[in-house]
């Protein structure tokens, strides 16, 4: 007895629609592919890469036009002369690295598996007002150490950090006894010159044991396509207070120099608008965009400015903050053994406590 | 001793509802169909957020389904769930970049059989399909992964060939998913994750699915082999998943080939079991 049921004929109707529909998908998905954006690997296609990710996604054209007169497209043709799909790789990176230290931003890194670029210039053109040297013997033989930052006691009864990097995360619980081991100093001097920066988490966790309540110290945005001023509504950020956590209540110092940078540079900003902070020593070395990364077709990768942050004011960092207290720390201060910088937030915070 | 066999297979029974597998054919018993495969390979990623050039490699993958007649709707409406995990190991195309991907896709689809003839059935209905997972790029800085997250109902359409040959029973099926309308997540153009998790500015990062935007598709080829208690199967499965939004453009696909086994059960209760 067979067991086949009749189907009226829509069903055939609808089975033929289906059938029609599935070999259309197919055709329709190869030909609807999103496709990877690159060319040929020559040296040229990749030069022309490089320029275009630049073009497309580092975020201070506009802002470095108006501060030196940044021409992306004249510094296309300038270097785009210098390539030819005969040169090698070294000279291929060396007029790419080239091109990049156009942008003077040492958030750009041409990264290559024999060489990484670095654009120094930020601070290599200026005063060091740093004495690794100088450091120790601040510190002396009695400090403490946890968590990446130094800790001491000053003879005047300052409590001194030194944070050299922002790279690794900074421990709560470190943090707290730190603070409570300077709790009975008047005042405290955060040292972060040559601090090249690192986790924002980390610089905002250790700012934020510097305020009692959420204060807002800038704000950042995002490009939302190519266009050099295609940017999103900027969005406010906070530095909330460390809540459950030894919070400092007293008079801070920050001493900054050119090489404190990126994560670093984060952390003055946000000082600055905590109470009672003052900032001593030099200009910071600014880098104030985020970073990201892209590649090129032959693998090489490129890591640029690619998220502005401001300050309160809607104001760039990226060139660095200006200290309130400006102090240089000479080779004669050296030899002296005198670190002038550090001199000068302890006469300042000592004068503070005084009044 | 025959006592005690007797009250542990009641036991066991009433825990686990007695489920006794049969190896009738699926067309005549209301059976509950359960696959579990494992397979290997070939996976691709391109993401312009993270790169502008393919990422491709090995990947391995997993898969569990089960088929059972719907007793909410009509005979031939049946239930299908289908869960699957993969992961790769890529690799861009000039050899010196490494990145990592990881999936697990969770699916329900009501197909409903439109036709059936002695050999041949057809299946089309409703289907919902969900996908977690990410990519990760081992030296990007502060883009080096992206969250995948996506939902769809879409249509599921199926046919399966009934055969005989070489003194055995086989089954060919073929199976293709389409997502038709949902969303997924994407942070806009060059928005960083230090923006969405730590700042919590979430805005433009849940986007609307439409096949203009996320042309997506996922297909089965399944040979049957029917043995006393199920079927030993061999699946090549294809996916692909892509969209397109605020100037970031994202492709997976993968190609993988499967072997596994395929259980039927029959659920009774326990009066019907007898106990």
């Amino acid at each position: 007895m067979s067991t086949i049921r009749r189907y009226p004929s829509l069903r055939r109707r609808l089975s033929a629609v289906v059938a029609s529909l599935a070999m259309l998908c197919l055709p329709l998905l190869l030909s609807s592919c999103e496709k990877a954006d690159v060319s040929d690997d020559s040296p040229v296609a990749n030069f022309e890469a490089l320029w275009k990710i630049l073009d497309e996604r580092y975020c201070f054209f506009d802002y470095k036009a108006s501060v030196y007169g940044l021409d992306w497209n004249e510094v296309r043709r300038r270097y785009y002369k210098l390539v030819d799909d005969s040169m090698s790789e070294e000279g291929l990176f060396d007029v790419m690295a080239r091109m990049l230290a156009e942008l003077r931003d040492g958030h750009v890194n041409l990264i290559a598996p024999f060489n990484i670029s670095h654009y120094t210039a930020f601070y290599r053109d200026y005063p060091h007002n740093f004495s690794a040297d100088l450091l120790e013997q601040t510190l002396g033989s009695y400090y403490r150490y946890a968590s990446g930052l130094y800790c001491t006691i000053l003879p005047d009864n300052i409590g001194y950090l030194y944070c050299g990097s922002f790279e690794n995360s900074l421990s709560e619980y470190a943090l707290d006894e730190m603070l409570r081991y300077i709790a009975f100093c008047h005042a405290v001097i955060i040292d972060v010159r040559d601090n090249g920066g690192g986790s924002l988490d980390s610089s905002e966790r250790l700012a934020s044991r510097f305020t009692n309540d959420d204060i807002l110290t800038g704000y950042v945005a995002h490009k939302t396509g190519p266009a050099h001023d295609a940017f999103s509504e900027p969005q406010e950020v906070y530095l909330s207070a460390a809540a459950e956590h030894v919070r400092w209540q007293k008079p801070v110092a920050v001493l900054a120099n050119r090489r404190t940078f990126s994560a670093a540079n984060d952390f003055v900003r946000c000082m600055r608008y905590t109470p009672q902070c003052v900032v001593v020593g030099d200009k910071t070395g600014g880098g104030s965009g985020l970073p990201m990364s892209q590649e090129m077709p032959n693998g090489w990768s490129v890591r640029f400015s690619a998220c502005p942050t401001y300050d309160v004011d809607m104001q760039h960092t990226e060139f660095g903050i200006d200290p309130d207290l400006s102090v240089t720390l000479t080779d004669e201060d050296i030899l002296r053994g005198v670190d002038t910088i550090l001199e000068a937030a302890r006469t300042l915070l000592n004068a503070w406590e005084e009044k | 001793m025959r006592n005690t066999n007797l009250s542990l297979s009641r036991l066991l029974a009433c825990t686990l509802l007695l489920a006794l597998s049969v190896g009738a054919a699926a067309q005549t018993l209301p059976l509950e169909r359960r696959s579990s495969t494992f397979g290997l390979g070939y996976a691709s990623d391109y993401d312009s957020y993270l790169s502008p050039v393919s990422y491709g490699g090995m990947a391995l993958a997993f898969d569990y389904e089960t088929w059972i007649r719907s007793e909410l709707f009509a005979d031939d409406v049946f239930e299908q769930t289908y869960v699957a995990g993969s992961m790769a190991d890529l690799k861009n195309e000039a050899g010196n970049g490494a990145a990592m991907d990881g999936y697990v896709d969770v699916s329900y689809a009501l197909p409903y059989r439109f036709l059936r003839r002695s050999r041949l059935e057809l299946f089309a209905g409703p289907v919902l399909m969900a996908e977690l997972g990410g990519v990760y790029n081992m030296r990007n800085s502060n883009n080096p992964a992206q969250v995948k997250l996506d939902a769809d109902l879409g249509v599921t359409l199926q046919a399966a060939w009934h055969f005989h040959l070489l003194r055995n029973d086989w089954r060919l099926s073929w199976q293709a998913d389409v997502p038709l309308v949902g969303f997924f997540f994407s942070p806009s153009y060059q928005q960083s994750y230090y923006e969405i998790f730590y700042l919590g500015h979430t805005d433009h990062t849940m986007h609307m699915s439409t096949p203009f935007n996320s042309l997506s598709m996922r297909q089965f080829v399944r040979l049957d082999l029917e043995r006393p208690n199920g079927y030993v199967r061999l699946q090549g499965s294809y996916g692909i998943n892509q969209w397109h939004t605020e100037g970031n453009s994202y492709r997976h696909d993968a190609f993988v080939l499967s072997v596994g086994y395929v259980h039927f059960l029959q659920f009774l209760s326990p009066k019907q079991a007898g106990l």
